[in-house]
């Protein structure tokens, strides 16, 4: 069975009057929101990639910078993680989010100034975690790294963020559910549950130390391997068959990928771990195997997609983000099931595999969407064409190929490396050694990829400036603004 | 699936379930342990960390050495830890009873930690490594910590405590480079990793010996 995206009618000035919003009525609506915090969430990542490039230097010329101790090695790494997990992942794929519910549902935002409050809070939460990391003063857990300081102004942000998407989705005037809403809503009724948790036990205090390595491992792999991916796989259902013009081939699919992935995924994240009980071990195995089946779900889902009805009509430019990323996606799941069997993790267990492993899912897929998304709806919101048509195309191929440089050389150093570690003759140097020129093929890519976001980031401040001449110049004051179209 | 409320309740659900498997169970399970008396030396394990190690336990977490190196072996048959000499056994959950957090790690870009401190033969040369990494160990990728110490004039007399670099390290003719607490400290904790304890968990295989078994039940002696 196949349903396709409700096709709103095509972006004009003054659209025909009509019961329900109008497409350009809605986005119209939603500019300044979300405007907000796609500029921020842009930044931050430009700022992350910029600490990323700095750390994979460092890691050939480790001398370099290193009297400053707020640019260590081990600050900036989690730092980076932070920022893009937090101020880029989170922030944008809340944003698609909204975007997506009030497009589908045909309405405005509802509570358009809770959700600015909303994101100030949680920009300032990322910001005293950003500058608490490189200050030291960071919780050492991966993925969880900001102080207690900054729960309250995260949590408090999210909750506001989460009751606006909830009010926004309830009322829609459309009443179907589309596959994207159901991703979008796990997402978010997601979060709250697992930071809450992770928030109050890891924080306070009073836990016991032996159960802290599985409470964050289980907190940092919901995030990532849930929540996040979740909003990315909400966006992936509605621009890939929106971008290639044909309807989602299997809805089926997607109910099928949608629960299990629900079921299997949150028992993920101790593959590559030893130190914990062997039960929380032996279920993440079983775990990462079985997320293959999803993975692949959805991933063939995308497939038919694309492929459907032949060659025309031609998919919009925007859709290679999306092919890249469900090829990252598919690629992760075969590895990530591949690697968490014991007799290969003998080998790729704590090498650069895993770093890999992790960039592809946390780049290759969720970045690359909500890149891609970005690039798709900004025109949208603003009713203006990119302003630099030469800057479209570089970021596209910038990005990709910066984020299959980050990716796939690291995968390989740490097989090789791994190799070498497991046979004990062979000296810890000279094993790790053997990674180094993968890690450096990893450095220009992060380097492309930074150059890519910097580049969409100047893009949408003239963006903005233009938007700003538009609307609010004298000039236009007589032309067409029915609706705050402009 | 066009049913908010039945999505809902299938997500809670899910959700629900994750939550008892690897939130509630664990704390339930792990969070009573204590520590627990050694069956050879009747001691209990594991003890707390002396205060400078204590101290010495935040440098290591706020600089972040957990991004590079791990702190936990595995079994032999999960990898060549043991054979490296990293440790004897597998690190468990009464390892880390009074770490603030547990700094397991992931990835390691430098050597397990674990039982370092049954490396660390030369003190002195470790803060050398710790203030320029490449002086003692050839092309090392570990970064310097030159903000755990101090480089200052040489005094009247020469501090004891001064470190004995040579080459391209050693500071300009007149300076001395001297640990600060926190270089004193992250050694005091790194010398205080060891986890080298047979528990009933985790034990440690007693080294075979020559000896003959104890026959039962004569009074005859031993013969060696």
């Amino acid at each position: 069975m196949s349903v396709s995206v409700p096709t709103p009618s095509l972006d004009t000035c003054a659209a025909a009057p009509s019961p329900a919003t109008s497409a350009s009525e809605v986005d119209a609506s939603n500019a300044i929101p979300l405007y907000g915090i796609f500029m921020a969430g842009i930044g931050w990542l430009v700022l992350g990639s910029i600490l990323g490039l700095i750390a994979s230097v460092k890691l050939h010329a480790p001398a370099l910078l290193s009297q400053f101790p707020a640019l260590t090695y081990g600050r900036l790494i989690p730092a980076q993680n932070t920022i893009f997990l937090y101020g880029f992942a989170m922030q944008i794929g809340l944003g698609i989010a909204i975007w997506i519910i009030s497009r589908l549902g045909r309405t405005k935002i509802v509570g358009s100034f809770a959700w600015g409050i909303g994101a100030l809070l949680w920009n300032v939460g990322v910001f005293i975690g950003f500058i608490s990391i490189l200050s030291g003063d960071w919780t050492g857990l991966n993925r969880f790294e900001m102080p207690a300081a900054t729960a309250t102004p995260l949590f408090v942000g999210y909750l506001l963020f989460g009751i606006v998407a909830l009010l926004t989705f309830k009322a829609r005037t459309v009443r179907d559910l589309y596959p994207s809403m159901w991703f979008i809503l796990a997402s978010i009724f997601w979060f709250p549950w697992i930071y809450a948790t992770a928030s109050y036990l890891l924080h306070s205090g009073f836990l016991r130390s032996s159960a802290i390595p599985v409470i964050s491992g289980w907190y940092g792999h919901n995030f990532v391997s849930v929540v996040l991916l979740n909003l990315a796989l909400g966006a992936s259902y509605y621009f890939i068959p929106k971008l290639s013009h044909r309807p989602l081939a299997s809805e089926g699919l997607a109910i099928f990928g949608f629960w299990s992935l629900l079921v299997v995924a949150p028992f993920g994240g101790f593959a590559a771990t030893y130190a914990v009980p062997r039960w929380v071990i032996g279920m993440s195995v079983v775990s990462s195997v079985l997320c293959l089946l999803p993975i692949l779900a959805h991933s063939l889902n995308w497939y038919q997609t694309v492929r459907q009805a032949g060659k025309s009509p031609k998919p919009d430019q925007g859709i290679g983000y999306f092919l890249w990323a469900g090829f990252c996606f598919a690629l992760f799941g075969i590895l990530a099931a591949w690697a968490a069997l014991p007799t290969n993790n003998l080998i790729v267990g704590f090498t650069w595999f895993q770093t890999g492993l992790t960039q592809l899912l946390e780049y290759g897929f969720i970045g690359l969407v909500l890149l891609g998304a970005l690039t798709v709806v900004v025109p949208k919101l603003t009713q203006l064409d990119w302003p630099i048509h030469r800057l479209v195309k570089p970021h596209y191929l910038l990005t990709v190929i910066g984020i299959l440089l980050m990716t796939l050389p690291v995968l390989m150093g740490g097989w090789i490396q791994g190799t070498g570690l497991a046979d004990a003759s062979v000296p810890f140097m000279v094993a790790s050694k053997k990674a180094f020129p993968w890690i450096a093929m990893s450095t220009v890519g992060i380097l492309l990829f930074t150059l890519a976001q910097i580049a969409l980031f100047v893009h949408l401040v003239v963006m903005l400036g233009k938007a700003f001449i538009n609307c609010c110049h004298p000039a236009s004051w007589m032309g067409c603004d029915k609706g705050g179209a402009r | 699936m066009n049913q908010g409320p039945l999505i809902f309740v299938g997500i809670f659900f899910t959700m629900t379930l994750s939550w008892y498997g690897f939130v509630f169970k664990p704390t339930l399970d792990l969070g009573q342990q204590a520590p627990v008396k050694l069956e050879e030396t009747s001691q209990l394990y594991p003890a707390a960390r002396p205060g400078l190690a204590q101290q010495g336990a935040e440098i290591y977490r706020a600089n972040g050495c957990v991004t590079c190196h791990s702190q936990q072996v595995r079994d032999a048959k999960d990898g060549s830890d043991k054979a490296r000499g990293w440790g004897a056994r597998l690190t468990v959950a009464q390892d880390y009873l009074f770490d603030h957090p547990p700094q397991l790690g992931q990835v390691r870009i430098g050597p397990d930690l674990a039982n370092v401190s049954t490396r660390l033969f030369d003190l002195k040369n470790q803060l050398i490594h710790l203030y320029a990494p490449r002086a003692v160990v050839k092309g090392s990728s570990m970064p310097p910590y030159p903000f755990l110490f101090e480089v200052r004039k040489i005094g009247p007399t020469p501090s004891a405590d001064a470190l004995a670099l040579t080459g391209a390290y050693a500071p300009t003719a007149g300076f001395e480079v001297v640990p600060k607490s926190e270089a004193y400290s992250l050694l005091a904790y790194l010398s205080s990793l060891r986890s080298e304890v047979s528990l009933y968990e985790a034990p440690i295989p007693k080294p075979p010996t020559n000896a003959v078994g104890t026959v039962v039940g004569t009074n005859a002696p031993i013969v060696q």
